[in-house]
């Protein structure tokens, strides 16, 4: 009787062993959503967890208050976008069909805040005034962590006029956030995508332990009743 | 199959919640020492069954494994789903905590029913019935399991019927396949080692 056990067990053991081979590269079946800004855009994809776009799913998208801002479905490649509302944070929630639920935030851009105008100085001495102008900036304002589109104040007082190759300065830090943007914007979604949570071999096996010791405390207990040996 | 947080009303949740412990209590109850293995086994197995993907169409679906459970353990199957969902939802974020009744309610119900539709067929001479039982069994449950998921989401107004009845055709590929899956484990069991059926 006893041998019979323990070949039964095993046996069983060796069907559990095939299934968990199968399961290993793939991952939790569930529906994920992720969002970044992009150029003032709020881009956002939707994806099951084994790759599969999430087509055509409801998304909604909630202000900081829980006011509903608006609403659209995910295209063709799990994809959507709109325009990033004037709220500091938005609350994305995409639902597909069979009771699929997943939401993210997405936060505004952080604008610098205002500096004051700094004071006229003589044209000759543009060097030296740069670096006071620059000094007196550090103390009083921090560095904005996004590349913000609201202008900083010139480090030049003839900002205005054109240098050697004919492109005011304005329009070089114009050209240079644009460019960062542009750049950034990849980048930010293999953040957004690398922040999901992944799921791991390691939190397979210790759920198979969890279920081995929550039947082991059955046991305990069951034979602590005087139930059928 | 797994329905997430923050869709259901809280009376839905309560209602499934109630139904799914006094199942588990009764699952508990019907639990003999010797049988604790095999329940352990199964469990694990659908634990592990979900992260198995059958792409369909536009979405993607998963194993579930109830039909085999409820053939193999009865009532058992109610503690042995609700303790592998819940280390789904801790572990893998897969489903929900608030969820966990009525995700139990859904798949172990089913499975309860398939064990007294087919154990009789189970667990009579020869492999051919077994295959039969096994493939209905699989066939059965994860219909009966998306209809609780359909009508659950109705009760919460998510769904009309008019989108269950799609989802149901939509998903007969994923019955197919437990079926056959069921199928294969229980001639496999019978041909080897037919105690594992029997009790």
């Amino acid at each position: 009787m006893e041998i019979q056990r323990r070949t039964r067990c095993m046996v069983a053991g060796l069907c559990l062993l095939i299934v968990l081979m199968m399961a290993v590269p793939a991952q939790a079946h569930k529906i994920m959503v992720f969002g970044y800004l992009d150029e003032g855009q709020v881009r956002l994809e939707g994806y099951f967890a084994d790759g599969k776009k999430a087509e055509n799913s409801l998304v909604e998208v909630f202000g900081p208050d829980g006011s509903k801002l608006l609403e659209g479905r995910t295209d063709t490649q799990g994809t959507f976008a709109f325009p990033m509302p004037d709220v500091p944070q938005v609350r994305i929630v995409l639902s597909a069909s069979m009771g699929h639920r997943a939401e993210c935030t997405v936060e505004g851009e952080r604008k610098a805040p205002v500096r004051p105008p700094v004071t006229a100085k003589p044209a000759a001495a543009s060097r030296p005034a740069a670096g006071d102008a620059a000094n007196t900036r550090a103390r009083e304002a921090t560095v904005p962590e996004r590349i913000s589109t609201v202008q900083p104040e010139s480090l030049r007082e003839d900002a205005a006029a054109p240098c050697a190759s004919g492109l005011t300065e304005q329009q070089v830090r114009t050209i240079v956030a644009q460019e960062l943007d542009r750049k950034l914007g990849p980048l930010r979604r293999e953040v957004a995508h690398l922040a999901q949570p992944q799921t791991s071999l390691t939190d397979i096996l210790g759920g198979i332990g969890y279920i081995a010791g929550i039947m082991g405390l059955i046991m305990y207990f069951k034979a602590r009743r005087g139930g059928r040996a | 199959m797994h329905i997430s947080e923050g869709i259901c009303s809280p009376p839905v949740l309560a209602a499934g919640l109630g139904l799914a412990l006094a199942g588990v209590a009764y699952g508990l109850r019907k639990i003999d020492a010797p049988d604790i293995p095999k329940v352990g086994v199964l469990s694990s197995a659908f634990f592990v069954a979900s992260l198995i993907h059958v792409p369909i169409g536009p979405t993607s679906v998963h194993l579930v494994l109830n039909g085999l459970m409820g053939v193999l353990l009865g009532w058992a199957a109610f503690p042995a789903i609700m303790i592998a969902l819940l280390l789904q939802g801790v572990l893998f974020q897969y489903g929900g905590l608030t969820t966990l009744g009525i995700n139990t309610v859904n798949m172990a119900l089913p499975a309860v029913i398939c064990y007294y539709l087919f154990r009789g067929m189970v667990r009579a001479e020869g492999v051919k019935k077994a295959a039969l039982a096994g493939f209905a069994s699989g066939f059965v449950s994860i219909s009966l399991s998306l209809l609780g998921v359909a009508t659950t989401l109705v009760l919460t107004q998510k769904a009309f019927l008019i989108t269950a009845k799609v989802v149901l055709i939509a998903h007969v590929p994923v019955m197919v396949i437990e079926g056959l899956i069921t199928a294969f484990v229980l001639v496999f069991l019978k041909k080897v080692k037919p105690e594992i059926i029997e009790g």
